[in-house]
């Protein structure tokens, strides 16, 4: 139905390449679903927006390029015609629905607006009923209230349905999904694919879903498009592309899709305890409206202890406190009650001068590799700046981040440069070495991996494990997804707002939960729930 | 200080072409030129009686003409860009340097310290500026430095507000977080992690800074308020107000410089401030 031919997109001159999208043709039926896949910068984003009319002013398509929807060149339409067409003929839901989504209206409203600018003349009770009982269909529980809500007020997961809701509205004939549920937690991301294919089965609309996760793509596909910069390198049924996939980087993608079971043990013995958490508590004061003020509990009574050369995986949803125990553990907020103990000794306790000794012992690589080096600094001044700190000449602390550069994969010439010459990979390269360069006794990954490509967060996790065997690093490993926590942790303790509701062996948590909740975050990991799934049972692509 | 050595190249890369940038800064290079050679350049001394009073433009030997007491107007000009330029960077740097540090302080310990610093700084900025500095001068005595303190007092609170905005910011950043944990010195942190990231809107601010000293400057030199030992725009046009039906030369000359050195400075401002936004863009 949607037809797409040697779609060409210019990039301005200056772009690291000269076409965003290369002599791309590909056909989507009505009724099936087609995943767009590839790394960042491939180009995937930008056909999404060319088949919406949303590139923007910098780019255009290339004369023989067409997009035909019913036998009509969408790209030869104007302003006006293209009005017609979004929304009636095809919606869009974006990534972040935070973003895609008005905040000072409330989401009723701007659902209601998209029946008036289509010019159905509909009474305001009519728009109610309308809009309300959309918000029921795309599964909110009370949509009388949310309608009348604005966005900050709801949770990520309901402003993406509200999103949703917007798109489907008219019942358009293509629906263009761009990473609707990469800021989703792995749950609620499990409804809305649910959602998305009951919509689907009901009006035979053609889906278009961008997407960087395979398994997603064994969830949800029936065809497959495997973008490399720009190109279209992969087409194909979602069995063949997943079970035999013809070209180099499609089975280079699939091999470095995390996979479960897949685990190497670490070496290192594991008797003494070296971080033990006891009775940790953590409130937070919220304001909920102008003069009220409400507790919120973040943290409530963790326990957990982390043994020498371990890899213990913290994982939640977001919310569950994760990264508030990070916080804690690196002293960067305070605790309200319970005990923190690194080597026997009590980090609460401690401060000034002493603090700053023990602190450099619980060390963190932070999620974005972009904020977490600072931008007017040279490589080797932050990777030197733990040792030089501790007293370290600064000759001394320059060899020793030259040599640390090279353990974690850079060369020596990087040690001159400034972050922006590097890749994300790359610069979570240095982060990890400027950690290292304390030599720390703990090593915290605060969801180190999860803002990367699939291929880049692979190199990053062998990294990760490398560095455990070689240097017999003790690390906590805090993470949203438990595809990745089953390849690097031994241990996994899964967080539910705040309390610790399962600790165990990961090969444990794996094969037999103990724990609801455990159960329903291992059942909505994508690509696993159904036994069927190709993804599964063809583990080994290469 | 090696900390700032990324701060003035990345300025100079991204300000090549920029129009705003180049002519701004050939305007003050010039005025600079003339008040550090403003000896030889200038035809007659400051104060000298060179010729008949009175005597109007494109006279002989007088081409700006001579004021009501024969003094050359051009020399006047001349000598009167030292005390501007003297004034305006004096007194600008002086205040942005008080500001870095009292916002920086107040946007690194937060709680109690910011409370201090910025009731103070908010005190101060309920003042008028002007009447506060022509109160201060009176006060100190006429000098040309305590007129620099007058417009350093008058002039430090709003950098200090945007520095301590700018930290705030930073103060949460993950690089700033991760120097915390390396146990690195409050003060190096606040050097070396903070203070380069925060300078960009300094430096457009700068300018501007200088700009509004050198206006102040005049404005109390013109109300006879200033140090009447150095030649100085703002006193000439005071002076010369009197006559100005008869004899404009006297007033719209110094007028004239202080026009143009106000427009090269703002023009340096808003080239900075617009290569910087320019670069922010094509960063994301």
């Amino acid at each position: 139905m949607l037809e797409i031919e040697k779609l060409s997109i210019v990039l301005p001159s200056g772009a690291d390449r000269a076409l965003a999208i290369k002599d791309v043709s590909f056909s989507v039926k009505s009724g099936s679903t087609l995943c767009l896949v590839g790394e960042s910068g491939s180009g995937k984003s930008v056909i999404g927006q060319a088949v919406a009319g949303l590139l923007p002013q910098t780019l255009h398509c290339l004369k023989q390029s067409s997009i035909r929807l019913g036998g009509r060149n969408l790209l030869s339409l104007d302003e006006c015609a293209w009005r017609r067409i979004r929304g009636r003929e095809i919606g869009m839901v974006f990534q972040e629905p935070m973003t895609a989504l008005n905040p000072l209206m409330p989401v009723g409203q701007q659902i209601a607006e998209v029946y008036r600018s289509h010019g159905l003349r509909l009474r305001k009770a009519e728009v109610r009923d309308r809009v309300e009982g959309l918000l029921e269909r795309v599964g909110i529980k009370d949509p009388a209230r949310i309608s009348k809500s604005y966005t900050f007020r709801m949770s990520g997961g309901q402003r993406q349905r509200a999103m949703i809701a917007m798109a489907v509205a008219m019942k358009p004939k293509v629906l263009i999904a761009d990473e609707p549920t990469t800021a989703l937690d792995v749950t609620t991301q499990r409804q809305v694919l649910d959602l998305l294919a009951d919509f689907q089965a009901e009006t035979r609309m053609a889906l278009i879903f961008i997407t960087h996760d395979f398994g997603i793509v064994a969830d949800i596909a029936d065809e497959v498009a495997v973008m490399e910069s720009g190109n279209l390198v992969e087409f194909g049924s979602k069995e063949d592309v997943l079970a035999r996939a013809q070209h180099r980087y499609t089975r280079k993608l699939l091999a470095a899709v995390p996979r479960l079971h897949e685990h190497k043990a670490s070496v290192a013995e594991r008797s003494t305890p070296v971080l033990e958490v006891r009775g940790l508590s953590k409130t937070y004061g919220v304001a909920t409206s102008i003069f009220r003020r409400q507790d919120m509990r973040v943290l409530n009574d963790v326990n957990f202890k982390v043994c020498k050369g371990e890899v213990v995986a913290l994982v939640g949803e977001s919310g569950s406190g994760k990264s508030t125990i990070a916080k804690c553990l690196t002293r960067l907020t305070s605790i309200d009650t319970g005990s923190i103990r690194l080597d026997g000794a009590d980090m609460l306790s401690l401060k000034g001068e002493a603090l700053m000794k023990l602190r450099r012992k619980v060390q963190i690589v932070f999620q974005d590799p972009y904020g977490s080096l600072n931008p007017r600094q040279k490589i080797v001044d932050a990777v030197s700046a733990g040792p030089i700190a501790q007293g370290v000449a600064s000759r001394e602390a320059r060899e020793l981040a030259e040599h640390l550069l090279t353990i974690v994969g850079l060369g020596r010439n990087a040690l001159d440069r400034y972050p922006h010459e590097f890749s994300g990979g790359q610069r979570q390269r240095i982060g990890i070495a400027r950690a290292l360069a304390a030599k720390p006794e703990v090593l915290i990954a605060d969801e180190a991996v999860s803002a990367l490509d699939v291929t880049v967060q692979a190199q990053i996790l062998r990294l990760l494990a490398d560095l455990r065997d070689r240097l017999g690093l003790t690390m906590l490993f805090i993470t949203h997804d438990l595809r990745v926590a089953g390849q690097v942790s031994d241990r996994i303790i899964v967080l539910k707002a705040g309390n610790v509701v399962e600790e165990g062996p990961t090969q444990a948590i794996f094969t037999k939960p103990s724990n609801q909740y455990t159960y329903s975050l291992l059942q909505a990991i994508p690509g696993i729930s159904s036994n069927e799934s190709a993804l599964v049972r063809n583990k080994c692509v290469c | 200080m090696r900390y700032f050595y990324s701060v003035p190249r990345s300025v100079l890369t991204f300000c090549g072409f920029n129009w705003q940038i180049a002519n701004g800064a050939g305007i003050i290079a010039l005025l600079a030129l003339v008040a550090f050679g403003a000896s030889p350049i200038s035809p007659y001394g400051a104060w000298e009686i060179a010729g008949t009073p009175c005597l109007p433009p494109l006279s002989p030997e007088h081409l700006l003409g001579t004021d009501m007491l024969g003094r050359d107007v051009l020399s006047g000009v001349i000598y009167g860009a030292q005390s501007s330029l003297l004034v305006g960077l004096a007194s600008a740097g002086a205040a942005i340097v008080l500001g870095i540090v009292v916002g920086a302080f107040a946007g690194y310990y937060g709680g109690i310290v910011d409370d201090i610093l910025m009731r103070f700084t908010e005190f101060l900025q309920t003042m008028p500026g002007l009447a506060l500095a022509l109160v201060l001068v009176a006060v100190l005595g006429p000098s040309i430095w305590s007129v620099v303190i007058a417009i350093t007092i008058v002039s430090w609170a709003p950098v200090a507000r945007l520095i301590r905005a700018e930290f705030l910011s930073l103060r949460g950043r993950e690089f700033v977080l991760a120097a915390i944990v390396l146990g690195q010195r409050n003060t190096k942190i606040i050097l070396s992690q903070m203070l380069p990231n925060a300078l960009g809107p300094i430096v457009s601010t700068a300018s501007l800074k200088v700009s509004s000293a050198i206006l102040t400057e005049s404005t109390i030199s013109f109300l006879g308020l200033g140090d009447t030992t150095r030649m100085s725009w703002g006193m000439m046009i005071g002076n010369a107000q009197g006559q100005l039906r008869e004899a404009w030369w006297m007033s719209v000359f110094p007028g004239v410089a202080l026009f143009v050195t106000i427009l090269g400075l703002t023009l340096l401002s808003d080239g900075i401030a617009r290569s910087g936004s320019a670069r922010k863009q094509s960063m994301l």
